[in-house]
Formats: C-alpha cells, structure tokens, sequence
C-alpha cells in the first residue's frame, strides 16, 4: 500500500465570518494515475512523451509530459491548477449535480459558473499552502472561496478539480487540455446563502 | 486509496529465476509532495511571447541541499526541451529511475537519497543498470503504471541488495543552454528480505502503482 492520501475539506463561513458548516472526506480520483504514468514515462531531456486522458467533454485527449520543440518560446506545464479569481474553467471548481461518483466521471455533471447574480458563486483565486514535513508526513492544501453574492441560496453538491496542460511552440498554444483530477459528491448537499462563502479545500497528503 | 508495490526477481547466471519477492511500496516521500503542489501550482495559459520560468518549488536534491524545479517553464530561443519529473532514464545511467543501494536506514519521510546507493558498473561492488520499462494498464475501475528495471552482477562477487528507490529528473534546455538539470528522490523503500544477487546472475527489480477511479 502506498502512503498517499486526497482528502476534501468544505466548509461554509457565514456572513458574520463564523464557520457554520464543516466537512471531510476522503477525495476520489480520476485521471491522476494517467497524467502520473505520462510524468513518469518521460525521460528527462529530450523526447515527446504523452498520454490519453478524459477531457471534460469525456472525449480521449492528448496531453505531453515531456516536449522537445524547435521553435520559440517553447514549452509547458503539465497539470496546472491555480486558476485566477473568476476563472471557473479549471482549479477547484463546484456544482449542483448530486449523482454518486462512478469509475468514468470526467467532469462536474453541472458545474455552478462564476458571478455575482442569482444561482452563481463567485470564484475567487486559489491558496497554496507550503508544503507541511512533520517527522511521519508531508502534505499541503490548496484552497479555494466561493461567495455567494447572489440574492438566492445556491446548493453544491459536487466539487471538483480540474487542470490544465498547456504547452505552446512557435509563439502558437500547441496543446490546451484541461482534464479532471478528483471529482466528489456530498449527498445531503452544502447550501451557501446570500452573503456566505463556500470555502473548499484538497489535501495531498504522504505518511509513514 | 492508492497503492503500489515492488515486485524483486532474482535469476541466476543461466537465467534461471532464484526468488520472487513481492511487497507493498510504503514510502513515497516528501519530495513527491513538494512536486505535486509545484505541478498544480502552475497556472498555465502563458501569453505566446512570454518565456522564462513561471512556476516551481522547491525540493531536495541526492545530497540535501534544496534546489528550485520548475513546473513551468518556456525557453526563449530557438528551441525548448521541458520535463517536470521523468524517470526513465537511460541503459548505464545510475542517476535516477529505479535505484539500488545496499543501506539499512530506517525510512524517513525527507529521505533524500539511497543512504548506499549501488553504482552502475562491471567491478567490484557494482551492478550493471539497464533500460526501463513503463507500462501503462487501464482495468475496471484502476489505472496500473508499471516501472521496471533489470541490474546485472558481473562484478565478480556475489552483491546484496537491500534498498530500492525512484529517482526523478527536472530539466530545462532551450537555444542559451542547459537552464535546469536537477534529480531527486520521490520513493524509497528498504527491502523485507534483503536478496543476493550471485556473480552472472541479475535482479529485476518492478515497481507498481495502482490508482483507482472513483
């Protein structure tokens, strides 16, 4: 057995600053033992390694590990996830679908959108906290708000994380894919009032 | 849950398989840690005309000294050659991939390196690294990565093995040079049993990830 674990966190702060809900659970994972075989696969210095991963759309993407590129401005990133505020395209993301996780989920079933008005969350930018070493493990969290600015209360039910390999060459993109890595479901559903803020947090977590 | 084991076959001079040992994969480390935020700290969607270096972390290099891998990264001339953390590393080379040692020293989450790192070699105390191979299995409900790699004892003496590891290469390159070639540990793990690997005889040593879906 390997020592890593994903763990979701979500809670609800209410407008008075005051942590009303609390949640964790362990995560599920996706495409994360495909992008971790293409980041393996590679071989350090000079060839171009890829592999197939569900896009959103559940279409067979191709994403690189490893680019070789004569061309300017050449090169990548493999699995980026600190997507900016108001950007609801990749990172930590949220929805309102409540189906149960399955082996083959590549996407949120219906991921709530950035905004400010009725039935929308407001997507803020991402917190990475430094790496935490005790002397049995090493872990770090990555966290993200949403708000609620709305005048209606929004339920999530799903959450998610999505991220993106984008490598250009000849001052063109060459490859723009964004996959999802964990997809999780919280049945009895999260409700976020006016004014409140969803806070959702993953934890990647290594122990002795 | 994800999970992983080694699986260590032993042959002998004729090709004959002496042992097979299997056992879990207990200790990835906290390097793999600080990689994983690297890659997810990256933001990506760099403008076309930008270079240079745009997202990293820090991690620990063979010897302990902290070094910056980048995550994401654009050369500026001519040419980019980019890899976040490969292991595949080539015939004879002992510098990372799957490793060998001969120490005993208990596992710490910041190990850094195999505390005896077996080299490359035909002489004495040595064992002759060959090529990998990465395998990919998609099941019902799993993904399997498969890493193997075989070291052959002509050193003329019997050696022991009681250490095995992953090690990973970050390295950039573009038209003005090398600008990052820097190696560290993600695995390590000691042996249950510790395996004698005779003169002529050789040990295949495969690690194995298994990550669920769902």
């Amino acid at each position: 057995m390997v020592n890593l674990k994903v763990y979701l966190e979500i809670k609800v702060i209410d407008k008075k600053g005051k942590v009303r809900f609390y949640r964790r659970k362990n995560s599920a994972v996706y495409n994360l033992g495909k992008i971790l075989y293409g980041i393996l696969l590679a071989i350090g210095g000079g060839t171009n390694t890829n592999v197939k991963v569900k896009d959103y759309s559940g279409a067979e993407a191709t994403v690189y590990t490893e680019r070789k590129i004569i061309a300017g401005h050449a090169g990548g990133t493999v699995m980026a996830g600190n997507a900016s505020e108001g950007d609801d395209t990749y990172g930590i993301m949220v929805g309102s679908d409540n189906t149960p996780v399955s082996d083959d989920d590549y996407c949120l079933k219906s991921k709530i959108a950035h905004g400010d008005g009725d039935n929308l969350l407001h997507y803020s930018s991402h917190t990475f906290e430094d790496v935490e070493v005790g002397t049995s493990y090493a872990r770090f969290r990555m966290s993200r708000s949403f708000t609620n600015n709305g005048s209606v209360n929004v339920t999530v039910y799903e959450f998610g994380l999505g991220v993106w390999n984008y490598w250009k060459h000849h001052d063109a993109v060459y490859n723009d894919v964004k996959f999802l890595v964990c997809r999780d479901v919280e049945s009895g559903g999260v409700t976020v009032n006016p004014s409140e803020t969803l806070v959702v947090l993953y934890t990647f977590e290594v122990t002795l | 849950m994800i999970k992983a084991y080694w699986e260590i076959e032993v042959y002998d001079k004729n090709g004959k398989l002496i042992s097979k040992h299997r056992q879990p994969c207990r200790s990835l480390l906290a390097n793999f840690i600080r990689i994983l935020r690297g890659m997810l700290l990256a933001k990506g969607g760099t403008a076309l005309t930008s270079y240079g270096v745009k997202a990293s972390c820090s991690v620990k290099k063979y010897d302990g000294t902290e070094d910056t891998a980048y995550t994401e990264w654009y050369g500026s001339l001519s040419y980019g050659i980019f890899t976040c953390a490969g292991s595949k590393s080539a015939d004879n080379d002992d510098s990372y991939g799957i490793m060998v040692g001969s120490g005993t020293k208990t596992v710490e989450i910041d190990d850094y390196s195999l505390e005896s790192k077996i080299s490359h070699g035909t002489g004495s105390g040595q064992l002759d690294y060959d090529t990998h191979t990465i395998n990919k299995y998609e099941e019902a409900g799993q993904v399997k990565i498969e890493i193997q790699r075989t070291f052959r004892n002509v050193s003329g003496a019997t050696i022991t093995v009681k250490e095995v590891g992953l090690g990973v290469r970050n390295y950039c390159e573009d038209g003005d040079g090398v600008k990052k070639d820097l190696k560290f540990l993600i695995v390590r793990d000691l042996l249950d049993t510790p395996r004698d690997v005779l003169d002529g005889g050789s040990l295949t040593v495969k690690i194995t990830i298994i990550v669920p879906t769902g």
